[in-house]
Parts: C-alpha cells; sequence; structure tokens
C-alpha cells in the first residue's frame, strides 16, 4: 500500500517537473517568468486530443505534433509580445504582466474550441494493460508517462551540458550582454529556449491528460502554481533541484491524501513554498543571487 | 427624457456601475503597492478574505453589514501585517510568486472549509444593503486619501523606492517602513473591496477569486496608470463598463481583457492619464518651443 503510493507520488511528481523544466528553461535563460506555459499545456492537450478523436491519428505521432504545436506557440508568443517588449526596455514586471495577457487570450482560445466541455480521449487510445504483483497495480499508462518523463529529463540535461544550443543558452543565462559580445546570435538562441520550454509544457499537457484521461480548458490553472512552487524550492535555473523540488511536492501531495488531509493538499504545497521563501529563497539548488531588497 | 426613464435606466445599469466601483476599489488597492514599487498581486487573497469574513458574519450571526466588513478588514489587516515581514524581504519575481501563493491559499482554503465558507457551491443570501451612492461616496474617499497620500512626505518617498530603492535608502528614506505602510493599506483596501463586494452580489463562490480576477484587477490599474489616482478608477470603469457597449463580443471579453494587458504594456506603460500630461508636454514642445527635462518613468 505505501509502495503504491510512493509510486503514484513519483508519477505526479514526474510530470509536475516536466512542466516546472520549461518554466524554469526561460526564467534561468531570459528571466521571464512566463505564465503562459498553463495555457500551453492546454492548447498541447487539446491538439493531440482532436487529432486523436476527430482525425484518427495514431497516438504517437499526436503526441509528437501537439509537442511542436506547443513550442511553435510559446515561439510565437516570443516573437510578437517578449521580443518588442524587452527592446522597448520592459522590466520583468512588465514582461510577467504581459504574459499573464496572453495565458489569458490562450485559455480563451481553448475554451471556445472546446466549448468549455470536458473531452475524453477515444477507448483504446492506450493499450489497456495492467499488471498485478505483491498488491501494487501500474498500468501500462503509467509506464509510459514515467519512461517519456525520464527520457526527457536525461534529453534536456545532456542538451543544456553538452551541445552548443545548451552553452549558448547558459551563456545568455549568465549575460545576455556577455553572450553578444561572445558573437552569440542571442535573438535566435531565445527563439530556441522559448521553443524548448513550449515543448516541454506540451508533452506535460498530452502525458497528463491520457493519465488522468480528461481534457478541458482550465486543466493548466492549478500547474503554473505548482509550477511556481517546484522552481522556488528547487531554485531558479536549476535542472536538478526542479525534478527533486516536484518529486517532492508529488510525494507531500500524495501522502497529504494518505494522512486524511488530502482536501488540503494546496494549502501543504503553497505551504512549503512560503516557508522555502522564508528560510532559503535561492532554493535547494540555486544560484545564490541577491533576492532581498 | 421624463424622470421615469431616468430611473428605469438607473435600475438596469444598477448592479453594472456597483461592479464597476468595486473594480475601482480593486484597482486602488493595487495602485497603492504599484506607487511604492512592491508588484503585490495577493489583492485578490485579500478580496477573497474580506469577502468571505462579512458574507459569514452576515448569514451566520446576522450582523449589520457595516460590521461585517470592518471585522473583514480588520483579519486581513492582522494577516498581512504577520505575512508583510516575510514577503518584503524578496524582490522581483520572488516577491511576485510569494503573493500570488497566497491568493491559491485562500482560494483553496475557501474551496476546502466547508463547514465555514459552504465550499464550491458558496455562500448564497448575503443581504444586499450596499447601494451605488454608498459605493461613489468610498471611491471619492478613497481618491481623495489616495491624492493626499501621494502628494504628501509619504508619496515622495514612495516615489523614490519605486525608482530605485537603493538610491533611496542612501538618501535617508526608511524604505522598510514607507514599503510597509503602502502594503497594508493596498490589503486593507483590497478586503474593503471585497466585502462591499459580497453585499452587493449576494452570492459568493471560490472561484471568482483566482487568476482570471487577478488579471482584472491588473488590467483596471495598468490601463489607467500609476500615475494620478484617478487613473486606476478610469480604467476600472472603461474596463468594467465594456461589456455593456461590446455585448456582442460578451464570449470574447476575456480575450480582449488578454489583448488590452499586453498592448498596455508594450504600447502604452505608463498608462492612459500621463498619456494625457505627456501629450501637453508635446505641445508645449512642439508649439511653444520650450527646452523640457525628459520625464522618467521608472517601474521598479
Amino acid at each position: 500500500m505505501l509502495l503504491q503510493q510512493l509510486i503514484n507520488g513519483i508519477l505526479t511528481g514526474s510530470v509536475y517537473a516536466l512542466f516546472a523544466l520549461g518554466f524554469n528553461l526561460v526564467l534561468g535563460a531570459l528571466n521571464i517568468l512566463n505564465v503562459a506555459q498553463g495555457a500551453i499545456f492546454t492548447l498541447s492537450a487539446f491538439v493531440a486530443y482532436y487529432l486523436i478523436s476527430v482525425y484518427h491519428l495514431a497516438f504517437p505521432f499526436a503526441f509528437l505534433v501537439a509537442v511542436l504545436v506547443g513550442g511553435l506557440i510559446n515561439v510565437a508568443l516570443e516573437v510578437l509580445i517578449f521580443r518588442p517588449l524587452r527592446t522597448r526596455g520592459g522590466t520583468s514586471m512588465s514582461t510577467l504582466v504581459a504574459s499573464i495577457g496572453a495565458s489569458m487570450i490562450l485559455i480563451s482560445i481553448a475554451q471556445l474550441i472546446s466549448g468549455a466541455q470536458v473531452e475524453r480521449f477515444p477507448f483504446g487510445t492506450i493499450p489497456d494493460i495492467q499488471w498485478n504483483n505483491f498488491d501494487i497495480r501500474i498500468s501500462f499508462t503509467q509506464v509510459l508517462v514515467l519512461s517519456v518523463t525520464v527520457l526527457t529529463m536525461a534529453g534536456t540535461y545532456v542538451m543544456l551540458n553538452k551541445t552548443r544550443l545548451g552553452k549558448a543558452i547558459r551563456t545568455i543565462a549568465f549575460s545576455e550582454r556577455i553572450g553578444l559580445m561572445l558573437g552569440i546570435p542571442t535573438i535566435s538562441i531565445a527563439r530556441w529556449t522559448f521553443f524548448v520550454s513550449g515543448a516541454l509544457g506540451g508533452l506535460a499537457g498530452v502525458l497528463l491528460g491520457i493519465m488522468y484521461n480528461s481534457v478541458y480548458f482550465l486543466m493548466g490553472e492549478p500547474y503554473v502554481l505548482k509550477g511556481f512552487a517546484a522552481i522556488v524550492i528547487g531554485g531558479f535555473g536549476s535542472v536538478t533541484g526542479v525534478i527533486v523540488a516536484s518529486m517532492m511536492i508529488g510525494l507531500a501531495e500524495v501522502f497529504s491524501t494518505v494522512m486524511g488531509i488530502g482536501k488540503f493538499k494546496d494549502v501543504v504545497t503553497f505551504g512549503m513554498l512560503f516557508l522555502f521563501l522564508l528560510l532559503r529563497p535561492n532554493g535547494l539548488f540555486g544560484r545564490d543571487e541577491e533576492v532581498r531588497p | 427624457m421624463t424622470m421615469l426613464d431616468i430611473s428605469s435606466w438607473f435600475q438596469i445599469y444598477n448592479h453594472a456601475l456597483a461592479t464597476a466601483l468595486i473594480n475601482s476599489v480593486m484597482a486602488l488597492s493595487l495602485y497603492f503597492s504599484l506607487r511604492a514599487g512592491i508588484f503585490n498581486l495577493s489583492a485578490v487573497g485579500f478580496m477573497a478574505l474580506g469577502a468571505y469574513t462579512s458574507g459569514i458574519f452576515a448569514i451566520r450571526l446576522g450582523t449589520p453589514s457595516v460590521v461585517g466588513i470592518g471585522v473583514g478588514v480588520i483579519i486581513s489587516l492582522i494577516i498581512g501585517s504577520i505575512l508583510v515581514y516575510p514577503i518584503l524581504r524578496l524582490r522581483g519575481h520572488y516577491l511576485a510568486i510569494a503573493t500570488l501563493s497566497f491568493g491559491g491559499i485562500v482560494q483553496a482554503l475557501a474551496l476546502n472549509l466547508d463547514g465555514l465558507t459552504n465550499g464550491p457551491a458558496g455562500l448564497i443570501g448575503v443581504p444586499v444593503t450596499v447601494e451605488v451612492w454608498h459605493l461613489s461616496i468610498i471611491v471619492a474617499m478613497l481618491v481623495y486619501l489616495a491624492w493626499i497620500l501621494t502628494s504628501s512626505r509619504t508619496g515622495r518617498a514612495w516615489d523614490a523606492i519605486r525608482t530605485d530603492l537603493s538610491a533611496a535608502r542612501a538618501v535617508g528614506i526608511n524604505v522598510e517602513h514607507y514599503r510597509l505602510v503602502s502594503f497594508l493599506i493596498s490589503t486593507a483596501i483590497a478586503a474593503l473591496g471585497g466585502g462591499l463586494w459580497a453585499h452587493v452580489n449576494r452570492v459568493i463562490v471560490p472561484f471568482e477569486f483566482g487568476f482570471p480576477q487577478l488579471t482584472f484587477v491588473l488590467v483596471n490599474t495598468l490601463l489607467g496608470g500609476i500615475s494620478h489616482p484617478v487613473g486606476p478608477v478610469i480604467g476600472a470603469v472603461l474596463v468594467s463598463t465594456m461589456p455593456e457597449w461590446l455585448d456582442k463580443f460578451e464570449q470574447f471579453r476575456e480575450m480582449i481583457i488578454g489583448f488590452l494587458l499586453v498592448a498596455i504594456v508594450i504600447y502604452l506603460p505608463n498608462g492612459l492619464v500621463t498619456s494625457f500630461s505627456n501629450f501637453r508636454l508635446i505641445w508645449t514642445k512642439v508649439f511653444r518651443k520650450i527646452e523640457t527635462k525628459p520625464r522618467s518613468s521608472g517601474n521598479e
């Protein structure tokens, strides 16, 4: 029983981690808190749903297209909103406000398309296989979610630390001016960062959609707040930190359900967030930047 | 137009007017925070706190509305003065996240403390005692208070802190004190707005205090701009009456608000009210050939 809950907690945590990773990438590299990530999460899940149920596409293809769409929407946001804003000298607060507006636009698009209904994937999208061993029940969906998450996280880690793109992103995160001096095309690197971040958000959206088998226009909203908690606890801009923090949040939620205070799991999460902000605002693995006024 | 027409017009638009005025109260609450350079997103959380307190007092205890609203403001001030110390030690994104998650906690509690708040169904049957003329007087008084404070020593300190915190500290302004005052005034006004809202709307539902409400408060304040206390009120009235003159686009309302928010931040970063005073400046510059100093516009 305890082991089963542990597995559930890790699964929940891994979806949080995927979502928060995309958040943290843009935040760490460009110092933009992109709230619209939650809307991209929702829209990607809808794209996957419509491709499967209306156009009868096989799940892997629909999954790929949805992830690409997530990335492209984020690039569009960068081109249309964030880049003009930064060239006009917007502060970090005005980019946050702009991303809140963008998120509002995208969510209302999702609402208009879906008519505010809860959609379910057609039966048989994912093979319905379950394994029962030692009182533990694991479904094929759960294995799929976990393996995709692990692969993506490993991929992101390698991308950031070993490839040219990753090195360029980390340079910009250090200082955009220095990146420019070194001849890094900062504008296109910023677009790539947004693409990867949006793709991660889209990935999380589709995985969550099939895990709980429900897609609706407000599904991203709680994840934005969980993502905030994960990046603060893990530390701004840290990949390892976000993964550890997301697992902590997932486990805390599952175990608060076990202890019978499941109704207040959001309060537990936000309480953890508040404690960290109070005692260690740089998070577990964050850079020691100055956060105090 | 006879007297009868005028009175029926007021009856039809009564609720819309009341909503516009309450949005003005909320926009003024955010005005006080932004004026001191605190990007405080907890206004909606304190609004929920005020609304639920006055609703619970009116329904469960049957006290007069003034008592419920007053207690709501006092409770919010107590909670605010506990939270203000950890929150104001943060800056930038950290402050935004902390205040936003406070709103999340309040909403989660409102959804789940069934015995007190009646859960997702919400509190129904709060007596409607607040009239439009009450609200008009309150908004006028708040604007007056904002104007007095803004043009006083406190207001100058806030402007200095907003423009450059370290420089303000260097010239000997007690930064912590003035930021605390701004945060607490903002808290009290938000709770007042919530309490009034409960007595206008008759129903309090937890979903009303979520993300959309926050965007609404933000767009109201930023459209008007924070360079003058009238700005937030103008913004709130313009945006709140929008459904009336855009009734064919009702389903696009949230999308329009989103577009507005993005457009304001990019093209009108100082809001409507400043652009009018800028217009006067350009006028004098072009036609009188007078050298004018460039206006500084610090946002943080």
